[in-house]
């Protein structure tokens, strides 16, 4: 009955032969891609991309220097240990990530806290002002603060010594100069979790309180700060296992400040000359403990506050502050802050970018204004490398990861194999390491195996892929789950094999989802430097290190105008992905 | 045909291992629509999708016009692509991305090279199905533009299209409005015949197995409680669940009477409403508790003054009064009280009755069944139980 077909309406006849035509179990190419096989293929990937550099990485620690000889040992530890900066290393770390903590808390909570809870006007834009920090990447919000902060020629430092009777607002070059820029950026991230947390919290628990007799500061104690207490508690440790792997504002503020932490005295010891890649491991190798703990103590936390049940969907039901005469002084403080953050950052950019030489604003630097930089930097051969070199890493590493993540969506979701749960935790890990420390992981592995990795682009493809994949994975499970499975039972039924259906059905399906996915990684794939840049060669070099050796070789105009153009990229990649977010949501 | 052989398939729910299959034996005959029917979470459609590949059962074999395709001893395992199966599901599954032809040439286009027909083949074989499921002239139109029934339409075609010899049907009907029901049910059944497809179809809905199928097969709790025709699974179930479930009944506790006097193969039981006597076959192998049941459309209700003096030592009549009667339109329902038990009765529409009405109520002993009692069915002290198959699910709503 090969290929013959009986009109279902038509005919009286019983189809010819009466029995199915013959199975094929022998057919070992389709049983290939049977399951079993499928989940071993992707528990080798994720193997190959995550294990082994984590395991030269813990290898290479244990190796003496370039320049001795020896089995294993334990001096790089030693070294680490025995460091009479050790003490130093660590009161940096610890008032650094301090500091941001509070910084960014109380930013975001304030925000969060007069966006949601007062009836302060325009309110209705804080969401928008609270994000606006995200659409910077890290390293040139840090450069343009160091354009306005630095002691002396800092545009705002210039400016206030005219006016005010003190010579610099801030120096920069501090530990508090290094929190505000770091807080600021973190601030983001807070405002998200609290303002969360204040939507979806029911005021009637405070107002049951209020009815039993409570007091407003008994009912503060007693009912409001412990069911806000896990959510504080844990954007306090979020923040703090952010700020320990925070990379930008450490190197350029912290070393010529000559204030170490972690991941600049990783950075160090690799731009030593020769490079201490043993010292550097080890140091990575600590530094991966300690964000561990932090987000195993945070995984804690988050558990504990599911225990309480206060989510009700009745956000509009909480009751708002009336501010009375101070709602508009309210949000005239959210707006200089906006403006501080945000605005001024890239004004600052914007016209450091139209000068041929930095100087503040005057009537003689207005009349130098030009477009000169951007007509030298177009011209540039490390530029044009640099942003080929950047679209082809974003792209590329942006495919394999939405590849990648849809089959092992597939299996978390799909495949009733027993376990699956332990792949979607391994591709899960690299949320947890610090970007320089993936770096140096995968640059042991360049270093180490045979294969000439080193200074390719495949090393930081494949470390990009394994940068990003946690978020990848995330969209392509939440677009499968949307999906429902008889569509593609219903394939298979019809005869699909399992490339068939996931070509033609699974694919199809989730590429809406999927696409955000892709946008999102090649977007942080665009603003990635703490890893590469433990990777990158003078023919690898990629727009964020172009930006960052601009600014050691203190070309200020070509950074400036080169990051007004990455801004304008990625403003535009934003804008795109909230359109396609707006899309998604009228979409089944 | 299609042989299933001791199937066993058992779940973790929450660290609670849950038996789904408890050891399925049947056999779909060829050119036969043989239904599973049960409650929900009786494992019918975990049967189903078995046979489609869909799940893997633990235990057990599975073969497919005599081609074993699993079998849990010898490692066999035929993915649902390789077994030539075709499916309806219950939420269609009609792809909503693809156009109408696309959704139904796609089991001809997933052939391999060799057995695929040309493209022209294809698409002449399209509009002649999309003909034939009164969906002709649709065929560029994008699938999720269809109504409902238009797309139970749509997936039936895809099914059909590859000219199946076994058809398999996953509730396909429950997710319709009622009068579009009636008409895809009588348009599968005679598909079938004409088709001579051997149909494995899951419901919950007792007349749809009673009027689609050759064979019914009733499940619970994991385990086939019988096969038989319509008129067997109603007329003589095996177990009062499968009394229950397929129509209502009235259930009371029975003792055989010693020395039996038994007269024409009948046997007579004392009951809390009297001496009955029971003519059915019966199922009960003489020991053990067992009950007798019998359906209240069989029960026949007459006004006491209608009936005279006749004499009263008649087989299985009894002298009642009237709780309550509810009018249906087909049929008038009546509960009636006999010594402190309630039975319920189905009479024609066109007697009136009234609370407190002497009756008197005859129930012919050929349509007195004696079953062996089930757990389920733990007779309250008063003897008898009341049961429609809709309200057994919470035994405190039952009339102590």
């Amino acid at each position: 009955m090969s290929g013959t077909i009986v009109d279902p309406g038509k005919t009286g006849a019983p189809p010819e032969g009466g029995a199915p035509a013959p199975l094929n179990t022998g057919d070992r190419r389709a049983r290939a891609f049977a399951g079993v096989s499928l989940s071993w293929i992707s528990g080798a990937v994720l193997i190959l991309l995550l294990v082994t550099p984590l395991v030269y990485l813990l290898w290479t620690s244990f190796q003496p220097g370039m320049l001795e000889s020896g089995g294993a040992t334990l001096d790089n530890y030693r070294q680490v240990l025995g460091n009479n900066r050790l003490p130093q290393l660590l009161i940096n770390s610890v008032v650094y990530a301090v500091g941001v903590c509070l910084v960014s808390v109380s930013i975001g909570g304030a925000l969060a806290w007069v966006g949601e809870r007062t009836n302060a006007p325009l309110r209705s834009w804080l969401l928008t002002i609270g994000l606006m920090p995200l659409a910077i990447p890290g390293v040139l919000f840090t450069l343009s603060g160091l354009l306005m902060f630095t002691p002396d020629t800092g545009l705002v430092n210039q400016l206030a010594s005219q006016f005010l009777p003190v010579d610099n607002v801030l120096n920069i070059y501090s530990l508090p100069g290094m929190i505000l820029v770091e807080g600021a950026q973190a601030s983001p991230l807070a405002y998200l979790m609290i303002a969360g947390y204040l939507r979806s919290v029911d005021s009637s628990l405070e107002e049951a309180a209020r009815v039993a007799g409570a007091g407003v500061r008994r009912t503060l104690r007693r009912i409001t700060a412990p069911l806000g207490a896990p959510t504080l508690l844990g954007v306090l440790l979020l923040v703090l296992v952010r700020t320990i792997e925070s990379f930008e504002t450490p190197a350029l503020i912290g070393v010529p400040a000559r204030i170490p932490v972690f991941t600049s005295t990783i950075y160090l010891a690799i731009k030593d000359s020769p490079p201490k890649f043993g010292l550097a491991s080890a140091y990575s190798t600590i530094l991966i403990v300690i964000t561990s703990v932090g987000v195993y103590l945070y995984g804690r936390v988050l558990r504990r506050g599911g225990q309480y049940a206060t989510i009700s969907g009745k956000g509009s039901s909480n009751t708002r502050l009336d501010l009375g005469r101070w709602r508009w002084a309210v949000t005239g403080g959210v707006l200089a802050y906006a403006c501080v953050v945000v605005v001024l950052p890239i004004a600052v950019l914007v016209w450091t970018s139209l000068l041929p030489s930095f100087a503040a604003p005057s009537a003689e630097a207005f009349g130098k204004i030009g477009l000169q930089n951007f007509t030298r930097i177009l011209s540039r051969p490390d530029f044009v490398t640099a942003v080929t070199n950047t679209a082809v890493l974003g792209l590329s590493s942006a495919v394999i990861v939405s590849l990648i993540a849809l089959v092992l969506a597939w299996l978390t979701v799909r495949s009733k194999l027993r376990g699956m749960w332990i792949l979607d935790s391994i591709a899960s890990v690299p949320l947890v390491l610090p970007g320089i420390v993936m770096g140096m992981a995968f640059l042991t592995v360049a270093l180490n195996l045979p294969v000439g990795l080193y200074g390719t682009m495949s090393i930081l493809i494949m470390l990009h892929v394994t940068r990003f994949l946690p978020y990848g994975m995330r969209t392509a499970s939440a677009g499968l789950v949307q999906v429902d499975a008889e569509l593609e039972e219903a394939a298979a039924i019809s005869g699909a094999g399992w490339l068939r259906r996931m070509w033609k059905i699974n694919l199809p399906l989730v590429l809406p989802t999927l696409f955000g996915g892709f946008l999102y990684s090649a977007l942080l794939s665009v603003r990635e430097l703490s890893g590469s840049i433990m990777l990158y060669t003078v023919d690898t070099r990629l727009f964020s290190i172009l930006i960052f050796d601009y600014w050691q070789n203190g070309e200020l105009g070509l950074l400036s105008a080169a990051s007004v153009m990455m801004i304008v990229v990625l403003l535009a990649f934003v804008y795109v992905l909230k359109r396609l977010g707006v899309l998604d949501g009228g979409r089944k | 045909m299609i042989e299933i052989h001791q199937l066993r398939r058992s779940f973790t729910a929450r660290g609670e291992v849950v038996e789904a299959l408890r050891g399925i034996d049947l056999t779909v005959p060829d050119a036969k629509f043989f239904t599973l029917l049960g409650p929900s979470g009786c494992g019918k459609t975990t049967t189903l999708r078995s046979v489609a590949g869909l799940e893997r059962p633990d235990h057990g074999e599975i073969r497919i016009a005599g081609q074993t395709v699993f079998s849990a001893t010898k490692r066999t395992y035929v993915p649902p692509e390789r077994r030539n199966l075709a499916m309806v599901f219950q939420s269609y599954a009609i792809w909503p991305h693809m156009t109408c032809a696309q959704n139904i040439s796609f089991p001809l286009d997933s052939l391999p090279r060799s057995r695929r027909p040309s493209s022209a083949e294809i698409a002449e074989s399209v509009v002649r199905t999309l003909e034939a499921v009164k969906l002709g002239g649709l065929g560029s139109r994008p699938a999720n533009q269809l109504s409902g029934g238009q797309k139970q339409r749509l997936a039936l075609a895809r099914a059909l299209i590859t000219n199946p010899s076994v058809l398999l049907l996953d509730e396909p009907l429950s997710n319709l409005d009622a009068g579009l029901r009636d008409d895809m049910r009588m348009e599968i059944r005679s598909l079938q015949r004409r088709l001579k497809l051997s149909v494995l179809y899951v419901t919950h809905d007792q007349a749809e197995a009673l009027s689609m199928s050759n064979l019914v097969a009733v499940m619970r709790n994991g385990l086939v409680e019988q096969v038989g025709t319509p008129r067997e699974i109603y007329n003589e179930p095996a177990t009062s669940f499968v009394a229950r479930f397929v129509g209502s009944i009235n259930s009371l506790q029975a003792q055989p009477v010693q020395p039996a006097p038994v007269a024409e193969g009948n046997t007579v039981f004392d009951t809390p409403i009297g001496r009955l006597t029971a003519g059915a076959k019966t199922l009960w192998d003489g020991v053990g508790t067992r009950q007798i049941v019998f359906r209240p459309e069989q029960v026949f209700v007459q006004p006491e003054a209608h009936t005279g003096n006749e004499d009263d030592s008649q087989e299985n009549v009894l002298k009642a009064t009237i709780i309550r009667s509810v009018f249906y339109g087909q049929y008038l329902h009546v509960e009636v009280d006999v010594d402190g038990v309630t039975l319920r009765a189905h009479v024609h529409p066109s007697l009136e009755f009234r609370r407190g009405d002497k009756v008197r109520v005859t129930i012919p002993p050929q349509h007195v069944r004696v079953l062996p009692s089930d757990d389920d069915l733990e007779a309250p002290s008063t003897g008898a139980t009341l049961d429609d198959f809709d309200d057994d699910i919470d035994p405190e709503l039952r009339p102590a």
